[in-house]
């Protein structure tokens, strides 16, 4: 159908024939013909300009590639739109754009924390006293607020730009308290389950992971039966972390919450060879999630007789939380840095014992989280680092650790510097009891007569994605595929696992969680003073705790949570990061669409510069990407309030003669500018509060 | 040669082209006229002054004219110089013959440098005084402008036509071509304007074809902007000139105002019903203003940010009219092709590339200077016949052609014919005509970053590719040079070159890359050198040389006493040492060392 018609071309859009009006650019075209193109720099309103190469196309004959924006059609043009060639142009044209880009899409917090918790948004609404909602904001991402507002390490603070303030904002104990209150009102308040789909998903383990993946595949409606071969739901947050940390009644209700969306729990059920074969729950299910955790303890690494008077840390936590109180004599040695020797020290001073833990490393490469370190201290325990235990001997009713002194030589594979033990230093440790906390295992047998790869390690192997297993419908995620380690990563898992669930269940490919492109600023350390110079510094409100003597006594909580004075404060600290346009951000759009790695073109970038002046309007430079459609808008209204200055990387659009904006002539018709910016460079003032997001500070 | 001064007389000639004046030249003509006034022989002799005769190296040049018109050229005039020529030639009648630079004998420098050139937009530069139109006139000036009025239109674009003339900016379009697209084009509104802009924005490092052409004969240029308006039915001219160039523009406006005193501008030009007028506008300095585009664009009052083609300026240019644009040197090349005829033109040169083609001639090389050749020669010939070859002693690498748009030709290809697209084939271009020679001293890599470290600095900063694409190939060529490169480096290099060449708007960007991606195709090896092995054979990326005292050292303490940083210690008489911490690698002890003791390591 190549026929001339009036004024119609008729040209070719990846090998298909369309017919287009003459005068008609490239760009317009193919969006007429139903392609997708990007472009930054284009906008109705004006005329063609080419600067952001990001909605290239190959044009038979035309050298490199053109851009779609200002190439008119003409008779006979054959144009390709999304070949290879032209996709990797245009990623890399968006790489470039956003390795000059100086901005946050989403507030650091949230982007540190392994479950994306919208920290910002929960603290704004904790702030208005808005508690339900605040919690309910926290299980968009994470349905543990109360569990994990007390166990959790904190990774949100480490990222938290107030610590170059003064010091982060308490996010952690504030998610406990917006739980607290929520509870204090009768909740936890969980959504409705989604409308019924037919599909039913069968988990096996009822913890932080498995919990986690019910209740959001209850959201999507499908039906989910829990394999558990406890008596009751939690996993390692019931059976690992003591009373004094996370007291039952809070994980308690938050497992029941998940469970009342209706969710089927088979408790002190095994699946594997000595229970229900998994096989037979593959029949059962259209999909299986795996998330049986990392419970049981490593291999004793002691010589000797260790029957009796070597107790295996998590075997003696356990016990504690079923409310068993062990024999464990006045003295406890306890081995190893990570939380689980914290938790069996502490457990061990209520029990009565005075307790020293043994490292083999120095204090500075102690996995535990800082905080138990110190409480533990607090609490009496004492220290003994670069020591290892070796052999058992039993003498006078007592145990005699034989251990030798260690040096730190080379990092190993973890990075942590490798203990080397020193001839000649043996010595004897006599104890009652010792309590071996050196790590967990997973007990993968539910894979014995299966074809589920495992890892060399013995956890299961999975896609760090989607968490897809080696056979179809069968995904795992948590301890059980990354070896012990902290809830708030299970429960990322469980999250990811439930979406990648859903997908197959429909039928649709399984791609996992879709990933949104994220500008950062960078490292809290590198950022530039002129950010933080004008907030005000406000410390961290502490958290009441009990005296430690009394502490010892018992296993109630130890910290007793913010007051409502308190927790106001606190989350007036937030310094509300994150971008105001992150979701109306064009360059975001595309940068999600094409895979973008802003680490990929890393250099010399624009930096922090803002101008406030404007009474409307806020210029922000530092994420501008040179499109100027601001400055052709503002030619047309002949106000000429922007234009570039400078030259190379160092091109800005800027008021005239280095003036602040607030000098731009009247006429100036910013609502316009702004609504058209493809990315934040200029943004409206009421913008920010309609956001809940902090105007910058100024350069 | 010319008929404007009185045969009877003397005349003295000082070259006062920028290059001479930055050689000492006005201090010289200075010196003349004092003595000529002390001396009362003002009857008898004449002072006057001339531009660029393309010798550079030679500077300053005067030139004796004697009564019989016999011309007697001088090099290296210093004021001891200059008195023995007053004194010995113009009055003893004897010329300085240490002084004297001879074009004729066939052993001489002079003669090895000018014997391959051949003369057509140079035809009077260092020939006449360029501020005067009689001077130019009785050379030969204006006649093919009442020639060219006196054919038609058609037939002035059939003669550049048949001559082969391409436009010497860079990219080498046909010009008659060109003229033929705006003579098509129907001026706009009821004037018909057309516009005829002379790109005279020079802005290659080390680039001075241009500014030596407006200098030393401005008029062949104006002559050839009034041809094309004939022939083209333009309207009005602009010369868009660097403001940098404050001699060019003034000899410029002088030469325009005596043009128009002499009828060759204005209304009714000679005669013939030819309306034409030319404003020079001069440009800011931006680089990128010598893109078509963005000149055009500097000329509305807009900055200059190069614009989509098409629509070309033949069509919609200066504010949506008809134009056209050529630059200096091809404008000052139509007069001749006028008078001689386009086949006289055309059978010089090669088949595609026809005529002279003038070059910057600078680096390495003994006989530095402005040098017009026959298209066609090799690039040996000019490097190692006119330029000498080697002034380090050290075997030649490579030239760079066509400024930082073009690349780098090794020794290798050196019998590649000055021809664009023979050029093109090596990955270098014509260009506008910079060619600086390099030597074993150089760093390749190192003169990679010294031009991205120009095209980023001079980007207009419009295209995501030039503005950050070119700032992350300078990124990773400094990371080199430092030492801090990987081998991955490499592909990412080539990988990034390729996209910028093929996302950029206008030829600034298109061809930025260029220097990369030649010595990237050359000269591979000194890459992976200095990432691989830490080095820089060439001795000159800093953070890869350490400066080292053999046993050649006598102690004469002389590398010490200039050290900036007391780095170097040693006993008088005894071999002295470097303390390689406190060394900032600035060299003055190499250069300073009169017994070879200091190495580059």
């Amino acid at each position: 159908m190549t026929t001339l018609v009036d004024n119609k071309v008729s040209i070719r859009i990846d090998g298909k024939e369309f017919e287009a009006q003459a005068g008609w650019t490239v760009l317009r075209a193919a969006r007429e013909a139903g392609f997708e193109i990007p472009t930054l720099c284009h906008n109705e309103k004006l005329a063609p300009f080419s600067s952001c190469f990001v909605c290239v196309v190959e044009v038979k004959g035309a050298r490199g590639f053109v851009p779609s924006c200002s190439t008119t059609v003409a008779e006979g043009m054959e144009i390709t739109v999304s070949s290879e060639a032209v996709r990797a142009a245009r990623k890399a044209a968006l790489e470039l754009l956003v390795s000059d880009h100086f901005g946050d899409c989403e507030p650091p917090c949230r982007s540190t924390c392994p479950a994306q918790v919208p920290i910002r948004d929960f603290l704004a609404l904790a702030a208005r006293g808005e508690y339900v909602k605040a919690a309910q904001m926290i299980r968009t991402t994470l349905p543990f607020p109360g569990s994990l507002g007390r166990v959790c390490p904190k990774f949100c603070e480490t990222a938290c730009r107030r610590t170059r303030v003064d010091e982060p904002v308490s996010v952690c104990f504030m998610k406990r308290f917006v739980s607290d209150m929520e509870m204090n009102d009768g909740g936890p308040f969980l959504p409705q389950p989604g409308k019924a789909t037919g599909k039913s998903v069968g988990i096996v383990g009822a913890g932080p992971a498995g919990l986690t993946a019910a209740y959001f595949l209850r959201l999507q409606g499908h039906a989910v039966t829990i394999y558990e071969k406890h008596e009751c739901p939690g996993g390692m947050l019931k059976w690992g972390i003591p009373d004094y940390r996370l007291p039952p009644d809070v994980l308690s209700k938050e497992c029941e919450a998940i469970i009342g969306m209706g969710v089927e729990v088979k408790y002190n059920t095994q699946v594997g060879p000595n229970g229900i074969p998994f096989e037979e729950l593959r029949r059962r299910h259209d999909a299986m999630f795996i998330a049986v955790g990392a419970q049981k303890s490593s291999d004793m690494p002691l010589d000797g007789d260790t029957s009796t008077g070597i107790l295996a840390g998590i075997d003696f936590l356990e016990q504690c939380a079923r409310g068993e109180r062990p024999e464990i004599g006045r003295k406890v040695a306890v081995m190893g840095g990570g939380d689980v020797a914290m938790d069996c020290a502490r457990t061990s001073v209520r029990l009565g014992a005075e307790v020293v833990v043994l490292y083999r490393r120095t204090r500075k490469e102690m996995p535990a989280s800082p905080a138990e370190i110190e409480e533990a201290g607090h609490e009496g325990v004492t220290f003994e680092y670069l020591v290892a235990p070796v052999k058992v001997r039993h003498e006078a009713g007592k145990v005699q650790l034989e251990c030798v002194r260690m040096a730190l030589g080379e990092p190993d594979a973890s990075g942590r510097r490798r203990p080397v033990p020193q001839p000649g230093s043996e010595f004897t440790v006599e104890c009652d009891t010792c309590i071996t906390a050196i790590g967990q295992q997973v007990d993968a047998s539910l894979a014995d007569r299966t074809e589920l790869n495992l890892s060399k390690r013995g956890a299961f192997l999975v896609d760090a994605w989607t968490m897809a297993t080696n056979l179809p419908g069968v995904f795992s995620g948590g301890d059980c595929a990354t070896g012990a380690d902290v809830a708030v990563k299970a429960i990322d898992a469980g999250r990811k696992a439930a979406c990648s669930i859903d997908q197959y269940v429909r039928g649709i490919p399984v791609t996992g969680e879709p990933v949104k492109f994220n500008s950062t600023t960078g490292k809290l350390a590198e950022l530039p003073e002129s950010m933080f110079v004008d907030r005000e510094k406000f410390p961290a409100a502490k958290m009441p705790a009990l005296p430690a003597k009394e502490r010892a006594k018992h296993f109630q909580e130890v910290d007793t949570g913010f007051t409502e004075k308190d927790a106001a404060a606190e989350a007036a600290r937030c310094l509300k990061c994150g971008c105001v346009e992150a979701d109306d951000c064009k360059l975001r759009q595309y940068s999600t669409e094409y895979g973008v790695n802003q680490a990929r073109y890393a250099g010399a970038r624009r930096g922090h510069d803002n101008d406030l002046s404007h009474d409307e309007v806020v210029l922000e430079s530092g994420k501008c990407i040179n499109c100027g459609i601001c400055v052709r808008l503002l030619e047309q209204d002949g106000s000429y309030a922007l234009g570039f200055v400078g030259r190379g990387l160092d091109a800005r659009v800027k008021p005239p003669f280095g003036g602040p904006l607030a000098d731009a002539p009247a006429q100036a018709d910013f609502a316009a500018v702004t609504e058209a910016c493809p990315t934040a460079g200029i943004v409206q003032k009421k913008k920010y509060k309609q956001k809940g997001i902090e105007p910058p500070s100024a350069k | 040669m010319t008929n404007v001064i009185p045969e009877d007389k003397q005349r003295i000639i000082v070259g006062l082209g920028s290059c001479g004046i930055a050689a000492g030249a006005k201090h010289i003509h200075e010196f003349f006229s004092r003595q000529i006034e002390e001396r009362a022989i003002a009857s008898s002799v004449e002072l006057d002054i001339t531009s660029c005769a393309g010798m550079c190296y030679a500077e300053p040049l005067v030139e004796v004219v004697d009564g019989d018109g016999s011309r007697t050229l001088y090099g290296s005039v210093d004021e001891q110089v200059a008195l023995r020529i007053l004194q010995e030639h113009v009055l003893g009648g004897k010329p300085v013959d240490a002084a004297v630079l001879d074009a004729h004998a066939a052993d001489t420098d002079t003669h090895r440098f000018l014997s391959r050139q051949k003369k057509i937009v140079l035809r009077n530069c260092g020939v006449i005084n360029p501020e005067s139109i009689d001077e130019s006139i009785a050379a030969g000036g204006y006649s093919a402008l009442k020639k060219a009025l006196a054919m038609k239109p058609a037939e002035v674009i059939e003669a550049v036509l048949t001559s082969g003339l391409r436009g010497r900016g860079g990219a080498g379009f046909p010009t008659g071509r060109k003229w033929q697209l705006v003579a098509q084009n129907p001026g706009k509104g009821e004037a018909k304007t057309k516009y005829i802009v002379c790109n005279a924005d020079e802005g290659d490092p080390g680039a001075f074809m241009d500014r030596s052409t407006l200098e030393g004969d401005p008029h062949s240029v104006i002559e050839g902007m009034i041809i094309c308006a004939h022939a083209t039915g333009a309207t009005d001219g602009y010369i868009y000139c660097r403001a940098e160039y404050p001699l060019a523009v003034r000899r410029l406006q002088i030469a325009i105002k005596q043009a128009k005193e002499k009828g060759f501008l204005g209304k009714d030009i000679l005669g013939s019903g030819l309306n034409f007028k030319i404003k020079v506008k001069e440009g800011a300095g931006a680089f990128v203003c010598g893109e078509e585009t963005a000149l055009m664009q500097s000329i509305e009052g807009r900055r200059g940010m190069p614009t989509k083609r098409p629509p070309y300026p033949a069509v919609s240019g200066l504010w949506g009219c008809p134009t056209n644009i050529n630059n200096v040197e091809t404008f000052a090349n139509i007069p001749w092709i006028v008078m001689h005829g386009g086949e006289a033109y055309a059978a010089i040169g090669t088949e595609k590339s026809k005529g002279t083609k003038v070059f910057a001639l600078a680096g390495k090389v003994k006989r530095g200077g402005l040098v017009e050749v026959p298209m066609g020669i090799t690039i040996r010939d000019i490097v190692e016949q006119i330029g000498g070859g080697s002034n380090t002693g050290r075997a030649l690498k490579a030239v760079q052609m066509g400024g930082p748009s073009g690349g780098c030709i090794p020794a290798s290809l050196f019998d590649t014919r000055v021809d664009y697209d023979e050029v093109t084939k090596t990955g270098a271009i014509m260009g506008s005509g910079g060619m600086l020679v390099m030597d074993e001293t150089t760093c390749m890599v190192d003169v990679a970053r010294f031009f991205l470290n120009f095209t980023q600095n001079e980007s207009c900063g419009k295209c995501t590719f030039c503005r950050i694409g070119t700032k992350r190939l300078l990124e990773i060529l400094t990371r080199i040079t430092q030492g801090h490169g990987k081998i991955e480096d490499i592909d990412e290099l080539d990988a990034l070159a390729r996209s910028i060449n093929k996302g950029s708007l206008c030829g600034l960007g298109q061809t930025a890359p260029n220097p990369v991606l030649t010595t990237l195709k050359y000269f591979r090896e000194e890459y992976v050198e200095h990432i691989e092995k830490k080095k820089c054979r060439a001795g000159v990326c800093k953070a890869l040389i350490k400066y080292t005292v053999t046993d050649k050292c006598t102690g004469c303490t002389a590398c010490a006493r200039v050290c900036p940083t007391q780095a170097i210690t040693g006993q008088r008489k005894q071999r002295h040492a470097i303390n390689q911490a406190a060394c900032i690698k600035c060299g003055r002890c190499y250069l300073r060392c009169n017994f070879n003791a200091i190495v580059i390591e």
